[in-house]
């Protein structure tokens, strides 16, 4: 405490003050509204009159419910591949432009990050575009190397791959300025190094880059993993959902946040609809806490 | 430079081939060319096939066949004076102009004092609120959305602008940017100022928040940008049509598939990814910058 402050007790005062304005809004809009979700995960509520007590009954009511089942399969499977996908191109798009220098790398860089800025509606709709089964760019592409013209947004197993590229496409970018922040950090002598001792370029990436950038994948795996759990304006938008439907055919971009807006603002069930808030926040949650624990023990070592 | 002497060496002594190797053009560049140039057309194509869709005489519903190049800049101008004159569209312009600003400038206030106080004071339980505040990064929004409609509408903040932009502005992410900021400020300087009499809030105001202008930009951009294209509060929160937001509105129209006004529509869309493309196009560095800091820090 070797602070030059002329008495501690008004300092104190000040900075409470001059906190106080983020921490009401940060509890009565963030902290409050956590709690209160999981308050009324465990009660029947219809918006209108005040909730009566049900314990666990929402969570077994959606368990049970085929809805639920779709919802969280589709969002295993969509994670299951978008996130290596997403990942694996991200890193290639930054090797790529931490190859080039100066306006080259300047210019490819800006130009890839320019989908990440664009609003998600419009990302829908350009998605919803390129796919369209007849006129459709990527079907017109498929025609001239002779390959079936799948009905991406209509035929249930060629939803999530067509969700998967639209999600591709709009994050990236975001991901690639976090790789190349983190190769710019790798010293160069560490691939000096390696030259002498006669490494091409790919050993190179795999043996010294790919190392050097351990906490920065599991940064970006981890930021993706959670923002794919609660994936919602791609797959709404581009299925044309509303409240009252949702999901497209046969439900099969249902995911689990559309079916907490469906039920929720549709059904006006909001205790079943906070019940899978809930579950999905367990599921970050653990997910937070591993990357918190892998961290630590690379902190260790 | 010692690296290069050797093939300089072996192109003096030899033929094109030679000369070819020793300038580099490898297997490997010649990939990172072909991949730079494909990836390159799958990001901008979309956007040019946008603007050529507006700036094409169109009407048909050839409209859905790919648009090369723009064929006629006075139906372009048509199509966006059309757009333009849908009053649904310039109210909804207006309120996500609200919404964004309203949103930026009450986060920037908040923000950049608790930060000031996180840098550079101590005071009893300043760790724990600290954590509390990061704990916001990990709260999904999604999960908070039910209950967070259910306070703002009890304070009578239904279609409104505060209703819109206030649950925005304690942002956890920008505290955190600004903090590792503020962080690289000397301390010497403001004890320099105090001692010349400068008091706490002048600290604040005159000293740290100008030496803070970049990272103010950055979090600016970013949490502007975010606001206009947030679609699920929006979607939430206002049930009257005259306070919906640009991207309800664009959802809408598009949600009906009318493809005989389809430059029109796609004029309306120009216009309504336009704030945040210029914010980019101008001031893309902070951005860049941002993300990085924020994204190897975290």
């Amino acid at each position: 405490m070797t602070t030059n402050q002329p008495s501690r007790f008004p300092a104190y005062a000040k900075s409470y003050l001059m906190i106080a304005p983020f921490f009401i809004l940060f509890g009565i809009f963030t902290l409050g509204p956590m709690l209160y979700g999981i308050a009324i995960s465990f009660t029947k509520w219809n918006g209108i009159n005040s909730p009566t007590f049900v314990g666990l009954n929402n969570y077994a009511t959606v368990i049970d419910s085929p809805r639920f089942a779709k919802a969280f399969s589709n969002l295993l499977l969509y994670v299951a591949i978008t996130v290596p996908f997403g990942i694996t191109l991200a890193f290639c798009v930054a090797l790529v432009v931490n190859r080039f220098k100066g306006l080259t790398a300047h210019f490819f860089r800006s130009a890839y990050f320019l989908p990440t800025v664009i609003p998600l509606f419009l990302t829908a709709v350009i998605w919803r575009w390129l796919l369209t089964p007849d006129f459709g760019l990527i079907n017109m592409g498929l025609t001239l190397v002779r390959l079936p013209q799948p009905n991406w947004l209509g035929d249930p197993p060629y939803m999530i791959p067509a969700l998967v590229m639209a999600d591709a496409w709009r994050a990236t970018g975001f991901n690639m300025v976090i790789f190349l922040a983190g190769m710019k950090n790798i010293p160069n002598e560490y691939y000096e190094a390696a030259t002498i001792d006669g490494a091409n370029a790919f050993a190179k990436i795999r043996f010294i880059m790919m190392p050097a950038l351990g906490s920065v994948f599991l940064l970006v795996i981890v930021n993706a993993v959670i923002s794919a759990l609660q994936v919602f304006d791609l797959p709404w938008l581009m299925t044309n959902s509303s409240f009252s439907g949702y999901g497209g055919p046969l439900q099969g971009m249902l995911f689990p946040v559309m079916d907490v807006m469906g039920r929720g603002f549709g059904g006006r069930r909001f205790g079943e609809a906070s019940a899978i808030a809930a579950i999905l926040f367990l599921l970050i949650l653990t997910i937070t806490i591993i990357q918190l624990a892998i961290r630590r023990r690379w902190r260790e070592l | 430079m010692d690296a290069r002497s050797p093939s300089r060496r072996l192109s003096r002594n030899g033929g094109l081939l030679r000369s070819l190797l020793a300038r580099r053009i490898s297997v490997t560049g010649l990939i990172a060319w072909s991949f730079a140039l494909v990836w390159l057309v799958v990001t901008a194509f979309p956007m040019l096939w946008i603007f050529n869709i507006v700036f094409s005489k169109g009407g048909s519903e050839a409209a859905l066949t790919p648009h090369l190049y723009p064929t006629s800049l006075s139906s372009g101008f048509l199509h966006l004076q059309q757009a333009l004159s849908q009053a649904s569209f310039l109210q909804a312009y207006l309120v996500s102009s609200g919404y964004a600003v309203l949103q930026v400038s009450g986060m920037l206030l908040i923000v950049s004092m608790a930060a000031y106080e996180f840098t550079f004071y101590s005071f009893p339980g300043k760790h724990a609120l600290f954590l509390i505040a990061l704990s916001g990064l990990m709260m999904p929004f999604a999960v908070t959305l039910i209950p967070l409609y259910r306070v703002v509408t009890s304070l009578g903040w239904a279609n409104s602008l505060q209703g819109l932009a206030v649950p925005g502005m304690a942002s956890a992410f920008a505290l955190f940017v600004l903090r590792q900021f503020m962080e690289s400020i000397p301390i010497e300087l403001l004890d320099a100022a105090r001692i010349d009499g400068a008091s706490h809030f002048a600290l604040y105001w005159r000293i740290v928040l100008p030496l803070s202008r970049n990272a103010l930009i950055t979090i600016s951009i970013l949490s502007f940008i975010a606001a206009w294209g947030n679609y699920i509060w929006p979607l939430v929160i206002t049930t009257k049509p005259e306070w919906y937001t640009i991207s309800v509105t664009m959802a809408q129209f598009f949600g009906f598939q009318t493809y005989t006004t389809i430059e029109v529509v796609m004029a309306s869309a120009l216009l309504a990814a336009f704030p945040p493309l210029v914010v980019y196009v101008f001031l893309q560095r902070y951005i860049i910058e941002g993300i990085a800091v924020a994204g190897l820090k975290g």
